[in-house]
C-alpha cells in the first residue's frame, strides 16, 4: 500500500515531532524529589483493598424512599448512585440525590459543640445535654425533627414520653397529609398509595412535576420512558395541564396553559365526563359521582382554567381510549384551601379510569402515621409562644427557613432551653442554646420505613467526618446515664428492632444491609370502593382562581426542593431544565407580558402580596403563560456557608394558617410587581431568541434549507410509520452505520451547493501513526446512543458527569463568561413551527450533548501537541498532560463540548474528598472533555482480561448512563452487532448530529424523538 | 594518559557535579545509599532503617507476602503496621527500628515510609496487570532482594514505560496513550 500522507496525518505527524523535540531538549530527567509518603493503614480493614471501590447499600431520610448505593474509596465517599436492587429506584439517581455527597462534606457541617457564647468541649456538651434532661424530667421536653420511622422513630418516641411530658414533632416542608385526607375522605383509607406509571399508556398531569419532585421520581422516569417506546407504530400519550411549561411539562405530547388555581375545577371536569364514559366504573359509582360533580360544568371549568371547552372533552376522551390511563394532581403550592377536595377528586378520577390497584396502588402504600402534616408545628409553636416548653430538641428539622416571618424564631425565644442536634448548620440551628454536632445520614444507623413491603436500612459507609456521634447513641447513652439502663449502641438496638419485626437471624440482617433492606413491595393492590361517607356536597364551595390577570406562583424547585439541598454547589451550577439559569433566583413571565410591564432580563422587580414582598430579577420566558409569574422554592438561605446564599426565599408567600389538608400551603396570588431600577445580570444557557430557537440562521431555517443543520430531530408517529420515505417533513434520517467507516453517503443530494467538497475526505486506510499502522476498531469501537424519545431533559447526567470526572464548579461570574465545566449539557431547543410547535407555543426539544467522539475529529488535526487524537477503539483521547492550551481545538470543534481550565478549580473545604482518584484532576491551562468515562472502560477490560475474555456488552455503563433515570443511555461495543448500542445506533430513527453537513462521524448517535403530531396543540 | 583512567576521571567528576549538586540544592537528604546503590540514585531516608536485603534476600521472604495487594490492585501496597508486628512480636523486640513500629502500632498511627517509586497523578498504573502479564517485581525494581536501602532503580520516565511495552506487544502491551494517561 502506498503509505501517501494526506493533510490531516502530515498535521498531527508535525505535531507529534515538535512536541517530540520539546521533550527532548528538556533533557534527562534529573532522579525525582517526592514528598509524597505511604501512610499504610495501621491494621488492615478486612475485605478492602486500596484503589478497589467498595459498595455499600444504604438510604437516607434526604432521599426517602430512594435506594442508595454508595461508592467509597481509601474510606471515603467518593459516588452516591441508585441501588439498583431497590425496586423504585433501579439504579439510577436524580441530580438531587447524587448531591447526597456534597451535603456530607459540606462546609456547613457542625464540627464542634458549642453555645451561644462560643465552642464548648464535647465533654461538657454532654454533661450539659444530660443537665438538661435530667432537671427538667417530667416537664415538657420536646423534639422537633424530620421525619423519622422505624426504629429511628421508637426509640424518640420512647425517649419524650419517659423523660417528659413533651411531643415528638415531625415536620418537613411539603407535608403530604392533605393526600391522605382526600384518600380517607373517598375510599376510608387513610394512606398515601404509592403512585407510578407502571404499565400506563396515558398520564394526564394537572400540574404534578412527576419527572423532578413529585412522587417517586426515579421509577416515574422509568416507567415514563417505557411508556414512551415505541411499538407498532403506537406509544403513550402524555397530557400535561399547568401554568408555565415546567421540565415535565416539556415533555408533553399534548400540553395546556391553564390559570393557576383552577386545577381542581379542571380536575372535576374531567371527572364528570370521565366517569360518563366510564367503563371501569359500576353502574352504582357512576350515579355516585355524577352526584358529587353535579353542578360541575365543563364550560365553567373551561372557562376559569382559559382553555377551549373542547379541550376537556378530548382530553377526558383520550383518556378513556387509553388502555391504562393514570391521572396525577397538582403541585401542593397552587392548591390553597382546596388540597383534600383536588386530591379527592384526582382519586376519584383514577377510580374512573381504573388506576385504583394498578398505578394508584394502595398495597404498597404509606400508612398515615407515616405522612406527616403541618399541625404539629402549628401546636408546638402554640405551645412554645405559650411558653410551656422546657426543653425543646431541635434535629434536622428546619422551620426558621419555611417561616420567614419569624413565627417560629419567636416562639423559639419562650422556649427554656433550645438544643440543637446538628449535622449541617443551618437558620435553626443558628438561635439554639447549645449545638452538639452528630452523624450525618451516611454516617448513621437507622430504619427507613418508606411504603408497606419496602423497608430500607441506613448504615454508616464511613466513619464520622467530625468525630460526632450519632444523635440516637447520644440517647441511649441518657437513658443510661439516667435511667441507669444498659450501656447500648443504636446498632444493636436498630439490628434487634429490626429483626424482631421481619425476622430473621445474623445471616438475614447482613443480607439486608447488603441488598439495602427488605424489598417485598406489592405489584398491584386491590380496587377500593367510593367511601359511604363521602358526601354528595364534598366538592362544593371551591374557591375561585383569585390571582388575577398574571397570579404569582409558587412552584417546587427540581434542583433545591424545600431548600435542604442548597449548600450544594452541583445543583446551582445544574442549569435549571427550561430557564437554563444557575446559581439565582428568578422569577419567570412571559415575554409579552414582560414587554407590557417593560420588564427585560434581570430588572429586579418588587413582586408584592398584602404585607409581604421579596425583590427578585425577571427571566423573560417563551415557554410560560401569560396566567402566571412563577417563583422557585428552595433559595434564598441564610444559614449556609456564605456561597451558597443567594437568590430570595418563595417561603415568604405561604399561607400563615393551615388549609383543609393540614398543611401551610400557597394558593396562587395577586401580586403588584414594581420595577426597582435595580438589575441583576442572570448566568443562563438559554436566552429566548439567541441561539437556542431550533430554526434560526444558527441551527438552520428550513427542512431543505442548506442552513438545516438539524441538530435536533424529531419524526412524527405518522413519519415513522412511514419510515424510508416520510420522515414527517422534518428530519433527515441518516441511518448510515458506525461512526468508523461509511459506505453509502450522498453529499450531492444533501449538499447541492457543495458538490464533492468534503471538509474531511474519507479515511480509506488506517493512518500511519508512529510509524506503525494501527489497525482501527479490530476489537472495540465504544459508541453512545441517546435516545431523545426517552431524555426528558431532567439534568442527572450532568450532576453525575460532574461526580464522576471531578468537574469543577466555577461560579456564576466565571458561567457568565461562559467558563462552565460540565462535559454534557443539556441543549434546550424551542421549535416554533414543527413538532407540534408554534410561533405562540414552541415545542421543546432536549438533547444531552458530550464529546461526540469524532471518527473525523475536527478538534484533532488542530491539536499542536498531539494531545488529542482519536485512537482504535473509537475514542477521542485527551491527554492532559500533554495539553499545551492553545485552546485551537474547542475553537474547532462543532459541537462545543470542550472545555478549558482558565483557572486551576479549587474544591472548597472538604469537597475534594469526594474526587474520584480515577480521573486526573486538571490544572490551569488544560483542555478537557468527556472521554466515555474511559476509566471505567479501563476497570471493565482489566476484569475481562483477568477471565481471559472480551469486554461483555453491559458490562460498561458510563456516569450518565448509570444516573439516568429514563434510561435514555446506551453504551458499549459497536463492533459487537449484538450489542446495545449497536442495534440503537442501526435503528431507524438513530442519526448522528451534523454528521450529514460536516462528516465528521460522532460516535454518539442520537435516536430522534417522536412527537404526535395532534390538532391538540395550540 | 590512557583510555582507562581517563573514563574513571570522567565518571568521578561526574559523581563529584552530582553529589555538590544534591547537596546544594539540598531537596532531599540522601543516606549513603548501599554499596549496591548507584551513587546518584534516588534513595530517601526511610522512617526506619529497614532491609529489603535482609527480609527478601536473605530471610527470602515473598514480595506479595508484605505487598499484599499487588495481585489485585493497582498498588502494591505497603504492608500496614499489624503485618509487621505479627512476626516482631517475637522477633528482635530490643531493636530501635521494631520499637519504633511497635509504639506506632499501639498509637494505631501509620508509620509514614517515602515513596521510593512515584508516578505523577495524572498516570494510571497497576500492578495487578504487570504482575498477572508475569512480569517479576524486579524488572521494574530491580535487584531489590540485595538493597539494604532501597532506591529507585528505573527511572519510571514515559519513554522507559512506552520501551517496554513495545517490547511486550505479544502479551497484551498497549501503547495507546489512554493505557496509561487517565
Amino acid at each position: 500500500m502506498g503509505n501517501k500522507i494526506d493533510r490531516r496525518d502530515f498535521l498531527a505527524l508535525m505535531g507529534l515531532s515538535g512536541a517530540t523535540a520539546a521533550t527532548l531538549s528538556c533533557g534527562s530527567q534529573a532522579p525525582g524529589f517526592f514528598d509524597e509518603t505511604w501512610r499504610p493503614w495501621a491494621e488492615p480493614v478486612e475485605g478492602t483493598i486500596p484503589y478497589v471501590p467498595d459498595y455499600y447499600a444504604t438510604a437516607t431520610r434526604e432521599t426517602g424512599s430512594a435506594g442508595l448505593r454508595i461508592s467509597t474509596m481509601g474510606g471515603r465517599v467518593i459516588k452516591v448512585d441508585g441501588n439498583p436492587d431497590h425496586p423504585l429506584t433501579g439504579g439510577t439517581a436524580t441530580s438531587k440525590q447524587q448531591s447526597l455527597v456534597q451535603g456530607l462534606y459540606a462546609s456547613d457541617r457542625v464540627r464542634k459543640p458549642r453555645d451561644k457564647k462560643g465552642p464548648i468541649t464535647w465533654m461538657s456538651a454532654h454533661a450539659r445535654f444530660k443537665e438538661a434532661i435530667e432537671q427538667n424530667q417530667g416537664k415538657n421536653i420536646s423534639v422537633l425533627t424530620a421525619p423519622i420511622t422505624g426504629a429511628t422513630e421508637k426509640l424518640w418516641t420512647r425517649f419524650v414520653s419517659e423523660m417528659g411530658t413533651g411531643k415528638l414533632v415531625q415536620f418537613e416542608p411539603f407535608a403530604q397529609s392533605g393526600a391522605v385526607k382526600a384518600s380517607e375522605t373517598v375510599f376510608d383509607r387513610p394512606a398515601l398509595p404509592l403512585t407510578t406509571l407502571k404499565g400506563a399508556d396515558a398520564v394526564c398531569s394537572l400540574g404534578a412535576q412527576f419527572l423532578e419532585t413529585w412522587g417517586e421520581v426515579n421509577a416515574n422516569s422509568l416507567y415514563y420512558s417505557e411508556m414512551r417506546e415505541v411499538h407498532d407504530g403506537k406509544r403513550g400519550k402524555h397530557i400535561q395541564f399547568e401554568s408555565k411549561t415546567t421540565g415535565t411539562g416539556a415533555n408533553a405530547d399534548i400540553h395546556h396553559y391553564i390559570k393557576p388555581g383552577s386545577e381542581t375545577m379542571l380536575a372535576l371536569a374531567l371527572l364528570a365526563k370521565v366517569a360518563e364514559g366510564s367503563t371501569k366504573l359500576s353502574a352504582d359509582d357512576k350515579s355516585r359521582v355524577a352526584a358529587l360533580t353535579t353542578g360541575v360544568s365543563a364550560a365553567a371549568a373551561a372557562g376559569a382554567s382559559g382553555v377551549a371547552e373542547s379541550v376537556i372533552d378530548d382530553v377526558a376522551k383520550a383518556l378513556l381510549e387509553a388502555k391504562a390511563a393514570v391521572a396525577l394532581p397538582a403541585e401542593a403550592l397552587v392548591l390553597g384551601d382546596d388540597m383534600v377536595k383536588h386530591y379527592a377528586a384526582v382519586l376519584l378520577l383514577n377510580k374512573a379510569l381504573g388506576a385504583i390497584g394498578k398505578q394508584v396502588n394502595y398495597a404498597a402504600a404509606k400508612p398515615t402515621e407515616r405522612v406527616s402534616s403541618h399541625k404539629p408545628l402549628a401546636d408546638l409553636i402554640e405551645e412554645m409562644a405559650a411558653g410551656q416548653v422546657d426543653v425543646l430538641i431541635v434535629k434536622d428539622a428546619n422551620p426558621v427557613y419555611f417561616m420567614p416571618d419569624g413565627r417560629f424564631a419567636d416562639a423559639l425565644g419562650k422556649v427554656g432551653a433550645v438544643i440543637a442536634l446538628a449535622e449541617s448548620e443551618n437558620e435553626t440551628v443558628a438561635l439554639a442554646d447549645m449545638t452538639i454536632p452528630v452523624t450525618h445520614d451516611l454516617e448513621s444507623w437507622g430504619e427507613i420505613n418508606a411504603y408497606e413491603g419496602l423497608d430500607l436500612l441506613m448504615q454508616p459507609v464511613m466513619r464520622p467526618r467530625w468525630n460526632a456521634e450519632q444523635a440516637e447513641d447520644l440517647l441511649l447513652r441518657l437513658f443510661q446515664e439516667i435511667r441507669g439502663e444498659e450501656a447500648a449502641l443504636f446498632r444493636d438496638y436498630l439490628k434487634t428492632e429490626w429483626l424482631a419485626k421481619f425476622g430473621g437471624d445474623d445471616a438475614s440482617w447482613r443480607e439486608d444491609l447488603k441488598k439495602g433492606g427488605r424489598y417485598a413491595l406489592a405489584e398491584s393492590g386491590e380496587d377500593l370502593p367510593i367511601s359511604g361517607n363521602l358526601a354528595a356536597d364534598f366538592f362544593s364551595g371551591l374557591s375561585a382562581p383569585s390571582g388575577g390577570d398574571m397570579a404569582l406562583t409558587i412552584l417546587e424547585s427540581a434542583r433545591f426542593g424545600d431548600g435542604a439541598l442548597a449548600n450544594r454547589s452541583w445543583l446551582h451550577e445544574l442549569p435549571d431544565t427550561m430557564t437554563g439559569v444557575v446559581w439565582d433566583s428568578w422569577l419567570e413571565i412571559s415575554t409579552r407580558k414582560a414587554d407590557e410591564l417593560n420588564l427585560d432580563y434581570g430588572d429586579v422587580v418588587e413582586a408584592t402580596v398584602g404585607q409581604r414582598s421579596v425583590k427578585i430579577p425577571i427571566y423573560r420566558s417563551e415557554t410560560t403563560s401569560d396566567f402566571t409569574a412563577t417563583l422557585a422554592t428552595g433559595q434564598g438561605r441564610t444559614g449556609l456557608h456564605e456561597a451558597y446564599n443567594r437568590g430570595v426565599n418563595a417561603f415568604v408567600f405561604l399561607s400563615d394558617r393551615l388549609n383543609d389538608g393540614d398543611v401551610f400551603t400557597a394558593a396562587p396570588m395577586q401580586a403588584s410587581f414594581q420595577k426597582t431600577g435595580e438589575r441583576i445580570r442572570l448566568a443562563t444557557f438559554h436566552l429566548p431568541g439567541k441561539g437556542d430557537k431550533i430554526r434560526t440562521v444558527l441551527t438552520g431555517l428550513r427542512p431543505t434549507a442548506k442552513m438545516d443543520r438539524d441538530i435536533f430531530q424529531s419524526v412524527s408517529l405518522a413519519g415513522l410509520a412511514g419510515h424510508g420515505d416520510d420522515h414527517g417533513g422534518d428530519s433527515h434520517g441518516d441511518d448510515h452505520g458506525g461512526g468508523g467507516h461509511h459506505e453509502s453517503y450522498d453529499m450531492d443530494s444533501q449538499f447541492p451547493l457543495n458538490k464533492k467538497k468534503q471538509f474531511y475526505p474519507e479515511r480509506t486506510e488506517d493512518p500511519v501513526i508512529l510509524g506503525r499502522t494501527e489497525t482501527f476498531y479490530d476489537e472495540y469501537k465504544w459508541e453512545m446512543s441517546v435516545d431523545l424519545n426517552k431524555c426528558t431533559g431532567c439534568g442527572a447526567c450532568v450532576t453525575a458527569c460532574y461526580a464522576e470526572n471531578n468537574l469543577p464548579v466555577v461560579g456564576k461570574d466565571q458561567v457568565l463568561k461562559g467558563r462552565e465545566m460540565a462535559w454534557v449539557r443539556i441543549n434546550r431547543y424551542l421549535d416554533y413551527n414543527h413538532a407540534g410547535g408554534s410561533v405562540e407555543k414552541p415545542a421543546i426539544g432536549m438533547m444531552p450533548m458530550m464529546c461526540q467522539q469524532c471518527g473525523n475529529a475536527p478538534c484533532e488535526s488542530v491539536c499542536p501537541s498531539l494531545a488529542t487524537y482519536h485512537n482504535k477503539e473509537g475514542l477521542n483521547a485527551m491527554v492532559y498532560n500533554r495539553c499545551v492550551g492553545t485552546r485551537y481545538c474547542s475553537n474547532n470543534c462543532s459541537y462545543k463540548v470542550r472545555r478549558f481550565n482558565w483557572y486551576t478549580w479549587e474544591w472548597e473545604g472538604d469537597l475534594n474528598w469526594q474526587l474520584n482518584p480515577a480521573v486526573s484532576v486538571r490544572q490551569k491551562g488544560v483542555m478537557e472533555k468527556c472521554t466515555f468515562c474511559v476509566q471505567r472502560i479501563r476497570v471493565a477490560k482489566d476484569v475481562a482480561r483477568d477471565e481471559g475474555r472480551k469486554v461483555r456488552d453491559g458490562e460498561i455503563k458510563t456516569a450518565c448512563q448509570q444516573a439516568c433515570p429514563s434510561q435514555a443511555i446506551q453504551f458499549g461495543n459497536y463492533e459487537d452487532k449484538n450489542s446495545a448500542v449497536h442495534k440503537t445506533a442501526t435503528d431507524g430513527r438513530a442519526y448522528r448530529a451534523l454528521d450529514s453537513h460536516l462528516h465528521t462521524k460522532p460516535g454518539v448517535s442520537y435516536l430522534q424523538r417522536t412527537h404526535i403530531q395532534d390538532d391538540h396543540h395550540a | 594518559m590512557n583510555r582507562r583512567l581517563k573514563l574513571l576521571t570522567a565518571a568521578g567528576f561526574v559523581a563529584l557535579v552530582c553529589a555538590v549538586g544534591l547537596m546544594v540544592t539540598g531537596a532531599v537528604s540522601v543516606e549513603p545509599a548501599g554499596v549496591d546503590a548507584p551513587l546518584n540514585a534516588y534513595a530517601p531516608k526511610q522512617p526506619i532503617d529497614y532491609s529489603h536485603k535482609l527480609h527478601a534476600g536473605q530471610l527470602e521472604i515473598e514480595c506479595e507476602f508484605c505487598h499484599t495487594y499487588a495481585r489485585r490492585s493497582r498498588s502494591a501496597g505497603i504492608p500496614a503496621g499489624e503485618q509487621c508486628i505479627a512476626c516482631h512480636q517475637l522477633i528482635a523486640t530490643q531493636s530501635e527500628s521494631i520499637k519504633y513500629i511497635a509504639a506506632a502500632y499501639d498509637r494505631q498511627e501509620p508509620v509514614e515510609w517515602v515513596k521510593v517509586h512515584d508516578l505523577p497523578d495524572y498516570v494510571y498504573f497497576s500492578h495487578k496487570r504487570h504482575v498477572s502479564a508475569g512480569f517479576e517485581c524486579q524488572e521494574c525494581h530491580g535487584p531489590i532482594e540485595e538493597m539494604d536501602v532501597v532506591y529507585r532503580h528505573a527511572p519510571m520516565t514515559m519513554g522507559w514505560c512506552v520501551n517496554c511495552h513495545q517490547d511486550n506487544l505479544d502479551k497484551g502491551a498497549q501503547l495507546d496513550c489512554l493505557v496509561c494517561h487517565k
